[in-house]
């Protein structure tokens, strides 16, 4: 059952429904937007002429997804905060793809950031206590004329 | 954090740390297991630049090793530049409930002491709120590992210094049941790579006045079968010690010694707490640098500005993607994550404090497999990629050779300013 949570919307932002998982609809899972806590949604349409940001404000930090404009799916998300979000939430279908391949990971010892890059999604994570950063990415959906590395 | 193609390989890394280089040492592993750990001698005392020498008969003083008899051979595979300390945790109230811990990741990128359930022998108090539900926490880093466990109060012994009664985290993947965002959490020593971590780095809170206000995926309360997001008051969130020293709390100071090009089987330092309270920790002719509340500050690579960066001793290199112009050649295969010029390079950067001005320093990138392949565990000049989209340039521990590094505590004030700050 998925119930629909009205965002509390910036003036100068358009409304628009949540949602939270990498590669589905745009306007299907509001359903996500209560297990990952948030409060406020801004939608962004300005930033790239390819695609939405759409920037998802809980009290942990912030969740921003890219939509593909016109083709309504969630291409990638990257995130800010005090933790790394959901992950089996914002992933998705690809959730298991991910685990198997960071379980598959030999540890390296050290290190601030990382990647994991699995079949149908990659992870990037960085940052320390206090300001965790990460990004996670379909790059089959990748819209043509979209770099990898404006989406941040 | 930007993604990039051409970087698919810092995943692979361990394999030459696990396997040694192919091309150059068929046989020989360079990170093989550690030697059978014979005991360090006590480390001989070099006075430090603009400062007395510490002594570990001072209240105040504890004994880091880098890869050295403070670390567990064990858990030390694979990983250089590790700097251990250990700790003294008792029961509270106690004096003679107490266990020496050692194999702590001594961290000025964390706060707060952290250890492995597996690895702690006395009992301690789970620290509860008002529902009497146990505060825990999922404590989250940069790589994407994660520590779940309880809150629990102990009474800590830095060095000679008096116990001080904090709470730190019992990491403890299987306590109640993980939060979602806890999922995968470290599972003990062997998987980390360490007993715990003593975070002593510039805030006094791990989380601090947004915790108090809103419940996060941070801090969860638990009962016995499932747990939920909670505000937790300072008091009872995890803290660093050093700043409930009596004496000695607005900060610390980390004295590394030098170490040769080549690196060295291990090294041995000294961490001393306070910041001008006593004659062993006051310093004249060190810049400060101003960090923010984030605990960060800038760096400056050939015109690049490094925005969010951070001097952190818990991280083993110096990590930091170079400017396109400056170009530094990266190693082949599955040690691409790692710069390999052909001979060892010089650089010259600049830190930048908050609202301060730029202050130059250089710092050495040696090619890594020929540092892999010494043997060595101490290196000043171990320096991999950092994050792509170039944000920040981690100080890790080869910044900290042959260098006092001051860590002043958020909030607090010393002869050399106002926390947060670094200097050195």
């Amino acid at each position: 059952m998925k119930a629909v949570i009205l965002a509390i919307v910036f003036a100068a932002l358009l409304p628009t429904s949540a949602h939270a998982t990498l590669g589905e609809a745009e306007d299907s899972i509001a359903y996500d937007q209560t297990k990952l806590a948030i409060h406020t949604v801004r939608r962004n349409s300005r930033v790239h002429s390819a695609f939405v940001v759409h920037e998802l404000v809980s009290d942990s930090g912030v969740i921003r997804e890219y939509v593909a404009t016109g083709r309504n799916v969630i291409f990638a998300a990257c995130w800010n905060g005090l933790t790394h979000p959901n992950f089996e939430t914002l992933f998705g279908s690809r959730y298991s793809d991910y685990k198997i391949t960071v379980q598959n990971q030999p540890r390296i010892f050290g290190r601030r950031f990382n990647s994991v890059l699995a079949n149908s999604i990659q992870v990037k994570t960085s940052g320390h206590m206090g300001n965790i950063q990460g990004c996670a990415l379909d790059s089959s959906l990748l819209p043509s004329g979209v770099q990898e590395d404006e989406i941040q | 954090m930007r993604f990039n193609k051409t970087i698919p390989l810092l995943i692979s890394l361990i394999l030459l740390l696990a396997l040694g280089s192919s091309c150059k040492t068929p046989a020989a592993s360079p990170y093989d297991p550690l030697p059978t750990a014979s005991p360090t001698p006590s480390p001989t005392p070099w006075v430090p630049a603009n400062l007395s020498p510490p002594s570990l008969t001072d209240t105040n003083v504890m004994q880091v090793t880098v890869n050295g008899s403070l670390c567990n051979s064990a858990t030390s595979v694979s990983y250089p530049n590790k700097p251990c300390v250990s700790v003294t945790v008792c029961t509270p109230g106690s004096t003679t409930s107490c266990q020496v811990i050692n194999d702590l990741l001594l961290d000025t990128g964390s706060y707060g002491l952290r250890v492995f359930k597996s690895a702690l022998t006395v009992p301690l108090t789970k620290v509860t709120d008002s529902n009497s539900k146990t505060i825990t926490e999922c404590a989250t880093f940069g790589d994407g590992s994660k520590d779940w466990g309880p809150v629990e109060l102990a009474d800590v012994k830095l060095g000679n210094e008096n116990a001080v009664t904090v709470p730190i985290q019992v990491m403890d993947s299987t306590f109640v049941g993980e939060a979602a965002n806890c999922a995968l959490s470290d599972t003990g020593p062997s998987a980390a790579g360490f007993n715990g971590i003593l975070g002593v780095g510039l805030q006094a809170y791990d989380c601090g006045i947004t915790c108090v206000t809103r419940a996060t995926t941070l801090y969860y309360a638990c009962g016995t079968t499932t747990c939920a997001s909670s505000t937790v008051p300072l008091a009872n969130q995890v803290q660093n010690p050093v700043a409930l020293l009596p004496l000695d709390n607005n900060g610390l100071i980390l004295e590394l010694p030098s170490v040769a090009d080549q690196g060295a089987a291990s090294a041995s330092g000294f961490m001393v707490l306070g910041i001008g309270t006593r004659t062993n920790n006051s310093a004249s002719g060190v810049t400060t640098f101003p960090a923010n509340q984030s605990a960060e500050f800038s760096s400056v690579w050939s015109g690049v500005t490094y925005s969010k960066s951070f001097i952190d001793s818990g991280s083993n290199a110096i990590y930091a993607t170079s400017p396109a112009a400056v170009n530094v050649a990266t190693c082949a295969g599955s040690s691409a994550g790692w710069y390999c010029p052909t001979s060892q390079v010089t650089y010259n950067v600049a830190n930048v404090g908050v609202n301060g001005p730029p202050v130059a320093l250089s710092f050495n990138i040696a090619n890594f497999l020929t540092l892999a392949n010494s043997g060595n565990y101490a290196f000043n000049n171990l320096v991999g990629l950092g994050d792509a989209g170039r944000a920040s340039f981690d100080w890790g521990l080869p910044f900290f050779f042959n260098k006092n590094v001051f860590v002043g505590i958020n909030g607090t004030s010393s002869n050399l300013g106002l926390g947060p700050y670094w200097a050195y």
